[in-house]
């Protein structure tokens, strides 16, 4: 291979979107890295401290193969993608079979020396085949057809729900939703499928995949203070819905009516308060069999999970306008909350840095989103543009999603915040993903036509690449 | 589109959190603390033979204060004098004492208003503060309101003037009286009064610095205990209301049979000032005292550590036995807020540990039983002499298992008044009124055992060889008749007697032959071969120190021949019976115990018990034997009902020169020819004489079958 090639290879086409791209990801590469010493790091530590070391590990491993696979051509990876997929559905088999055998989460690969999540890979390798597979768009296809490849995704997200990880498994709905309907899928199959992921979601609520605690979160979220509020709305809801009013409720509302005559209302109020405490037996069972119904009856507390966004929100607020300063978070580092290097740095972000830090970063994700998007839109290839619309969509849905976590917009999905919460394989691979977009972006497509002209229907890729 | 929505609404999300309440959030964040929750560890159970428990621990509520809490004035005075002094050009000269002295004249002027029904009100504290120092102020305030309780910025004109509610700043005192009022046992005068002296502790300059600043910070100072349940409800309820108050689980000591042996189960308190050196010599830690934050470290402090609210031993068993006893402390970290509610959720916990529970040999049962026979006899023997019975009875019944060498029964008068260590003044009054009043007189307090003495006397004599069984000696009512005033006999009409009649009728001039014979030296090592002048209670086996209370006697210093008959020299009921048992075994030594041990029964433990060297063998033992036999049927105990079991016994009688004042004893084993119990009783400063004390031993052989089904024989 010649030098000048090799240099083709290494410092082409990083003009336009593939460096800003590049630089939005350093930053927040960078503001990981001091955020990560910061929550995780002993505060009189010299920078970089253990956590940050291991971090910044992962990050320059993340970055080298980021570049390798931003030098290969799209074709290259296009061919591989099956394989890759193939590879980390089988890794997640593994880990199914292994659960089956020892019980318990299992969502980690153990070697010598490193460990690594396969459900962060399969995230990547889906959307790089969804990508293979809906290059030849959807708007001709048939349902058949539609359904195979809807089918192919399917395969990863029930492997990861069975880690179980439905956090993880979420990020996939979205991205390929975006991808398909960037694959042309007509309004109407779009609309009927949107119908089927929800009446789905809805049928997963009973299913064995959504445990206990995912129910409390959501619970939690859905603003329920403890089991007595879920109980009383129950209450009500059997009483206006076909429940057997009791009688002590009918001779109250009786007896309300002839003391309001005999001006003596106040005790008998006190008296129809203190009933309607005190639930009887039907109506005790009726709730049984509604709570029951909705699997809800082995929930213990519905507000366990709100410590965690209790203190997340303390924390991120607490740093005001213009934040507390580096390393002068005390809420987080005084071990308040939870996570906080990890699903919630976020906060500490907004603790340390405060409303600017966090509409920074947040600036920061929106930029990236947007180039991607933009990127997508620009390219020709449209195995180039799904990847692209994939990719950004992963990373656009699982950082809002994470924002959105830490200040209780959304119930806690336990999904970490792309490049800056601490964790190997999500960063590494959430780098493997921008590798492949600056791949696409570094090698464009060179639209030939047969009668010259710039633009058609049937893009053929120049030899240069092949 | 769809993402460029989600990010405004977390943009609009992130502006209302981070900008519009971004203060209130702040405060909470300031202001939630983490705490440990330290509770101390139960000690171990001690029990009797059949499982009643002789001391337990039982959870009591009780409320203490943080005087730093409670008491914020000086640091209010302290914190507003550091800000204004920093102020230019020396606007505000006040010293914090000047500060200090104004909030207190404040003070007084509350309590009236207080004591007049009034609810004060706010009132302004500090007039014309330059606007400046005011901002400052208010923003330090804003920043940590909590450090300055009732205190706010109020800008009047051109000037700043610091309010002050007093409702607020003394709203600990305020705490302290109305519980007073509600508790009703302390008037709010008094109750506060314990607050002032811990305030005075804290400005004694006496204490080192790091002491006065534990004190005032962490200390958390005891105030009431024995809560009515409604004001621990009130409190835990609202714990704003009852600023500087907290409740806590403490662990008291109790003895259910009290006053049943509370003087070989000793008591317990709070840690003293030696103990505590100790510790620090041991490098134990008192937990609580320790500003520790993560559990691993709590755990791995755990078995060196005390909690400074643990029960610790200060006497007998419960001294003895603290190692095996104490428990270890617990601790759960919790976040609380502002207001001290915990919040989240449960914090992690370690549970406090109990210490080791302790089973000893005794029968309760019998040893209460024994009480009631003692006192009974000692007021019949005062009764029948037309005497009044004193108050104070004086007397000890021990109780041993010949087969096993267990402690059966220990009976001991006086009983402890269980107020006695909680009144300063009934100690005083006690202690100086009744000798060895806080003394176990079964086991600690030792006398001349009298004639009890003599069956031992006459078996060292066989061992010397300075005597034979069937040797007789010549009593003439007096050992030496050129001096007839002393060693006298007047026990059984002179003439030649054996060893039988010798110590069935209890001759004195037999055993003055004998100890003149033995010397001193060989009477004391002879004596310490029955296990007298020695501690006899076998260690718990988790100790190898004997225990120190138990009493060791005090051995003779000269006259062999006066010894000889069990005076001169002292011994305790314990060892009395004790050497029954070695007689009753004719020789086989066992190991006394007190404490059950499964995995050593006596028998095993009777093992390593060292050869004795007497050389005597079992026909010594049958003479003997066979004398305090018949000591029951024609000898000193014959008008005595002892001759319905088959007993054997020896009776002492040890006479003072004043009227009606003696020591009775007796001591022996039934049934004579298998023994299974060994007993020893002694009526002391009574005047009945060895014989009188027959009741005892009448009443506790008929209790043992009725109620343990033993049999003695007849």
């Amino acid at each position: 291979m010649d030098r000048q090639r090799v240099i083709g290879i290494l410092f082409g086409g990083w003009a336009g979107a593939a460096s800003l791209i590049l630089l939005t990801v350093l930053l927040l590469l960078l503001i990981g890295l001091v955020f990560v010493h910061s929550a995780a790091d002993n505060m009189a530590s010299s920078f970089p401290g253990p956590y940050t070391q291991s971090q910044l590990k992962k990050v320059i491993l993340g970055l080298v193969t980021m570049l390798g696979i931003s030098c290969l051509s799209p074709k290259t990876i296009e061919r591989f993608a099956p394989l890759f997929f193939g590879a980390t559905v089988a890794l997640l088999v593994g880990l199914l079979f292994y659960k089956m055998a020892v019980g318990g989460v299992v969502r980690w690969i153990r070697l010598p020396g490193f460990q690594f999540q396969p459900s962060e890979m399969v995230k990547i390798s889906t959307v790089l085949m969804m990508a293979t597979l809906l290059r030849g768009g959807l708007r001709q296809s048939r349902w058949k057809h539609v359904l195979s490849i809807l089918g192919c995704a399917a395969v990863p997200f029930l492997l990861i729900v069975a880690q179980p990880d439905v956090g993880t498994a979420m990020i996939l709905v979205p991205t390929v939703i975006a991808m398909v309907w960037v694959a042309q899928l007509s309004k109407r199959r779009l609309s009927l499928l949107a119908l089927c992921t929800l009446l789905l979601a809805g049928g997963a609520w009973y299913s064995p995949l959504v445990k206990p605690y995912h129910k409390e979160r959501i619970l939690s979220y859905a603003g329920f203070e403890d089991v007595e509020q879920v109980d009383q709305i129950l209450v009500s809801f059997v009483h206006t819905n076909g429940g057997q009013p009791k009688e002590g409720t009918e001779t109250k509302s009786e007896g309300i009516d002839s003391d309001e005559k005999s001006g003596d209302k106040i005790n008998k109020d006190a008296e129809t308060e203190e009933t309607k405490d005190v639930l009887s037996a039907e109506e005790k069972r009726q709730v049984e069999r509604i709570k029951k119904f909705l699997g809800l009856s082995e929930v213990k507390s519905i507000r366990l999970g709100s410590y965690q966004i209790d203190q997340s929100i303390i924390a991120l607020a607490s740093g005001g306008p213009t934040g507390k300063g580096l390393h002068m978070g005390r809420h987080h580092d005084l071990g308040y909350l939870p996570e906080d290097h990890n699903d919630f740095i976020f906060a500490v972000i907004g603790e340390e840095w405060g409303l600017q830090g966090t509409l920074l970063v947040l600036s920061i994700f929106m930029l990236l989103g947007f180039t991607l998007l933009g990127l997508a839109w620009s390219t020709r290839d449209h195995f180039g543009r799904l990847v692209v619309v994939g990719i950004a969509s992963l990373l656009m849905t699982q950082s809002l999603v994470n924002m959105a976590v830490v200040i209780e917009l959304l119930p806690v999905t336990g999904l970490t915040l792309p490049f800056i919460s601490y964790g190997g394989t999500s960063i590494v691979v959430s780098l493997w993903g921008v590798g492949a977009v600056l791949s696409i972006a570094r090698h464009p497509m060179v639209v030939t036509h047969p009668d010259g002209l710039k633009k058609g229907s049937s893009p053929v890729r120049s030899r240069l690449f092949r | 589109m769809v993402f460029l929505t989600f990010a405004a609404v977390i943009g609009t999300r992130l502006y209302r959190l981070q900008y519009v309440e971004w203060r209130q959030y702040s405060v909470k964040a300031a202001t939630m603390h983490r705490s440990v929750l330290y509770s101390p560890g139960p000690r171990g159970e001690i029990s009797d033979r059949y499982g009643v428990t002789l001391a337990r621990s039982i959870p009591e509520i009780r409320v203490t204060f943080l005087l730093s809490e409670l008491e914020p004035v000086r640091w209010v005075a302290r914190r507003i004098e550091s800000i204004l002094s920093s102020a230019p050009d020396g606007l505000y000269p006040w010293d914090e004492d000047e500060f200090y002295n104004s909030l207190e004249q404040l003070r007084v002027r509350f309590r009236k208003q207080i004591a007049r029904g009034l609810t004060p009100l706010e009132v302004p504290w500090l007039k014309k503060i330059d606007p400046a120092t005011g901002a400052r102020i208010d923003r330090i305030i804003q920043r940590r309101p909590e450090n300055y309780p009732g205190v706010r910025i109020q800008r009047s004109g051109e000037f700043v003037t610091l309010m002050l509610d007093p409702m607020k700043l003394f709203a600990g005192e305020m705490a302290i009286r109305r519980l007073a009022v509600e508790d009703r046992r302390w008037t709010p005068d008094e109750l506060w009064g314990r607050v002032s002296r811990a305030y005075q502790m804290v400005q004694d300059e006496r204490y080192s610095l790091s002491t006065r600043d534990w004190m005032f910070r962490r200390k958390r100072h005891a105030l009431l205990t024995g809560l009515d349940p409604d004001i621990v409800v009130k409190i835990t309820l609202n714990p704003e209301a009852w600023p500087g108050l907290y409740l806590e689980e403490v662990l008291n000591r109790e003895q259910p049979l009290q006053p049943l042996l509370s003087k070989l189960l000793g008591r317990t308190g709070v840690v003293k000032k030696e103990k505590k050196e100790q510790w620090e010599k041991n490098e134990e830690f008192i937990i609580d005292h320790l500003r520790l934050k993560d559990l691993r470290t709590i755990q791995s402090l755990r078995k060196v550590a005390h909690h400074s609210a643990d029960q610790v031993g200060h006497s007998g068993l419960e001294s003895y036995l603290e190692e095996s006893l104490r428990g270890t402390p617990g601790a759960q970290i919790r976040t609380v807020d502002a207001r001290r509610r915990p919040i989240g959720e449960p914090g992690e916990l370690i549970e406090a540990t109990r210490g080791q529970d302790v089973q000893l040999t005794i029968d309760a049962e019998l040893s209460q039983a024994g009480i009631g026979w003692l006192s009974d006899t000692i007021e019949t023997n005062f009764m029948s002499q037309g005497l009044s019975v004193p108050d104070y009875k004086r007397a000890a019944l021990v109780v041993l298992d010949v087969k096993s060498g267990e402690v059966l029964g220990l009976s001991s008068l006086p009983q402890l008044d269980p107020t006695v260590y909680k009144d300063a003044e009934r100690y005083r009054e006690v202690t100086e009124t009744y000798k060895n009043y806080l003394l176990d007189f079964s086991i600690r307090h030792s006398i001349d055992p009298g004639s009890t003495f003599k069956p031992i006397v006459a078996l060292i004599g066989f061992s010397e060889g300075v005597i034979l069984p069937e040797e007789k000696v010549l009593c003439q009512g007096v050992f030496d008749p050129s001096n007839p005033g002393s060693n006298t006999c007047r026990n059984h009409l002179y003439g030649e007697i054996g060893i039988e009649d010798a110590i069935s009728k209890s001759c004195n001039v037999y055993f003055n032959e004998v100890g003149n014979r033995l010397g001193l030296e060989r009477l004391i090592s002879g004596g310490r071969q029955f296990g007298l002048w020695d501690r006899v209670l076998l260690p718990h086996p988790g100790s190898s120190e004997y225990l120190p209370f138990e009493g060791a006697g005090v051995e003779p210093n000269k006259n062999p021949v006066g010894s000889a008959i069990g005076r001169g020299f002292e011994l305790t009921p314990l060892q009395i019976a004790n050497a029954a048992v070695l007689i009753a075994r004719r020789g086989d030594r066992i190991p006394i115990s007190l404490f059950m041990d499964p995995e050593a029964p006596a028998t095993e433990r009777s093992l390593r018990f060292p050869e004795s060297t007497l050389r005597l063998q079992t026909r010594h033992y049958d003479v003997v034997i066979k004398g305090m036999k018949q000591a029951v049927i024609s000898g000193t105990a014959r008008k005595s009902r002892l001759n319905n079991w088959n007993a054997a016994v020896k009776t002492g009688t040890v006479k003072f020169k004043k009227a009606n004042n003696r020591h009775a004893w007796m001591m022996g084993f039934a049934p004579a020819e298998d023994p299974e119990i060994a007993f020893a009783v002694v009526l002391q400063h009574q005047p009945g004489s060895g014989a009188s004390t027959a009741p005892v031993i009448e009443q506790l052989l008929e209790w043992l079958e009725v109620h343990r089904g033993r049999r003695f024989g007849s």
